[in-house]
């Protein structure tokens, strides 16, 4: 919330700075990580490029594979779902209960982001929609829930908290890398379609095929998840 | 519950972990409202066929029973036992009280009253964070945990590990309460005196396999007893010579006035092997469950 009330307060100084026009002079590739320069002119766009294109769904990516690795994978490795699981808790109801944790916890965090941005208008007396807002961080909830549920689906396939932590992580990165370079690298553009980032807008409305997309992932992740913690022996710690 | 109903029925399980074969075709009959031993070395099996059965671990083959319902049907099965381990994890962030709340939450919230009842007992403080406790006391909120819902059957794995003698002695009451109330109870421990002290029925597991089951009186019958006869140097000498004409009878050591013999068969055919020797004294001695257990795996036999 401090980082989204922070960024906010500085708008009216970048705005009336030079800023702009020196990023204007930036390769695009650059401005894409940057924001290009009309994103620091207006504060639908600074908002949107400056806030939500990469300081929130990048912080809060993290935070989901941190989320889901210690509510489940952190759970088996510290011995806490075998104690969980010799109650009356079913596998399939254990991850259930996990997932809905961690999307709530995650929504709460997403809300802290979009109630920093409802902050910091207040404070630099700026206007901007709040449904706008609320789509615009409903779009960043909705891919770094799915950041977390590839840390969730690779901890239940494998058990390894290290290793699901480890490549969603580097999946992040990477996919982040490929989606902010494929402007200028054209061989990018297949990799491309394999990144999350490539079907997230940080925008003020809904692409019903990127939600789709976003949403399906998700599912996926849940079913494979599951189906595969249902068929191996947990990890346990002697 | 109708008795013929086995409390666990273990039939042919088979678990391996990679090219490692922990399970060799495990078969286990447990009745209801006995204590059953299952005692082993470390790493022949024992945590393993607890953690099948709590399916925890799947097994590769077989299938396990409790109460005459999968175990995998885990709402039915898992809430007529109740389990407690040597390493049983327990989140260090809860108070114990707050734990056994949630506990009592998966039972249906009916049992607080039972684990206050419990914990004054066993003498824990629930409202200290269970990180702060000391193993022994942790070990106690998980034995409360076990045992607060009123479950039909107890799946226990070196349960006393960490208890002091006083509480172990409490445990033992705990347990031989449990019983008198019709429960039944499955537990693996390495304490023989303990295994001795309450169980019905022991098995011994050993690389996989059951190499024996029988009830604790039949196996102290069958069991190799030791035999000290003292008497002159001569007629020692002459019995050590002559001993291996009784079947059952074997030599273990010797001592100035006196010798050590192991001996499995009829007691009266000894009485009256050493009926014509002029021995000055004779002691036969109960075989302990540890020298039974030793001889077991040091022999490489079966019960």
């Amino acid at each position: 919330m401090s980082l989204t009330i922070i960024t906010m307060y500085f708008f009216p100084a970048f705005k009336n700075g030079s800023l702009s026009s020196s990023l204007g002079s930036l390769p695009t590739s650059l401005q894409k990580i940057l924001g290009d320069s009309a994103s620091w002119n207006t504060i639908g766009g600074y908002i949107t490029q400056q806030i939500f294109a990469l300081r929130v769904p990048i912080g809060l990516s993290f935070l989901s594979v941190y989320l889901f690795s210690n509510l489940y994978t952190g759970d088996e490795k510290k011995g806490l779902l075998e104690t969980q699981l010799s109650f009356t808790n079913g596998r399939n109801r254990v991850l259930t209960n996990k997932i809905i944790a961690s999307v709530i916890i995650l929504s709460l965090i997403a809300f802290a982001a979009y109630a920093g941005v409802s902050i910091g208008l207040r404070l630099i007396n700026y206007q901007y929609n709040y449904l706008s807002l609320a789509k615009v961080s409903l779009n960043c909830l909705l891919l770094c829930l799915d950041f977390g549920l590839i840390t969730f689906l690779i901890g239940c396939i494998s058990g390894n908290n290290g290793l699901a932590i480890g490549l969603s992580s580097a999946y992040i990165f990477t996919s982040y890398l490929i989606s902010s370079m494929v402007s200028t690298v054209s061989y990018l553009r297949i990799p491309d379609k394999f990144s999350l980032f490539h079907y997230y807008q940080a925008q003020a409305q809904f692409n019903t095929f990127n939600l789709i997309v976003i949403g399906s992932f998700g599912i996926f992740c849940i079913v494979v998840g599951i189906l595969f913690f249902n068929l191996r022996d947990l990890k346990t710690t002697s | 519950m109708p008795k013929d109903i086995s409390a666990i029925k273990i039939t042919d399980v088979y678990k391996s972990f990679g090219k490692n074969n922990v399970l060799k075709g495990i078969d286990l009959d447990i009745r209801q409202g006995e204590i059953f031993g299952f005692l082993g070395p470390n790493g022949a099996g024992k945590t393993t066929t607890i953690r099948v059965i709590l399916d925890i671990f799947r097994a590769d083959k077989g299938f396990i029973e409790i109460f005459g319902i999968s175990n995998q049907k885990i709402k039915k099965s898992h809430s007529m036992f109740g389990y407690l381990s040597s390493d049983m994890v327990l989140d260090k962030d809860l108070t114990g009280k707050r734990y056994l709340e949630y506990v009592n939450s998966r039972y249906g919230g009916k049992y607080m009253a039972n684990a206050e009842v419990l914990a004054n007992i066993l003498k824990v403080n629930l409202s200290r964070k269970i990180g702060k406790l000391s193993t022994g006391n942790r070990q106690k909120i998980g034995l409360i945990s076990a045992l607060m819902h009123n479950p039909k059957l107890l799946i226990l794995d070196e349960p006393t590990q960490g208890f002091d003698p006083l509480i172990q002695q409490t445990f033992v009451k705990l347990i031989q309460q449990f019983r008198r109330k019709g429960g039944t109870v499955f537990m693996s421990s390495h304490i023989l005196a303990e295994v001795q002290e309450l169980c019905d029925r022991v098995g011994f597991i050993k690389d996989g396999s059951i190499v024996g089951l029988k009830s604790v009186s039949e196996l102290r019958s069958s069991a190799r007893k030791k035999i000290i006869i003292a008497a002159e140097a001569t007629v020692l000498e002459k019995i050590k010579f002559q001993h291996k004409s009784l079947p059952g009878l074997h030599f273990i050591s010797e001592s100035q006035d006196s010798m050590t013999f192991g001996y499995s068969g009829d007691i009266n055919k000894l009485i009256e092997y050493l009926s014509n020797k002029k021995i000055r004294d004779l002691n036969i001695l109960e075989p302990e469950l540890d020298e039974i257990f030793l001889d077991l795996y040091r022999d490489g036999g079966r019960i």
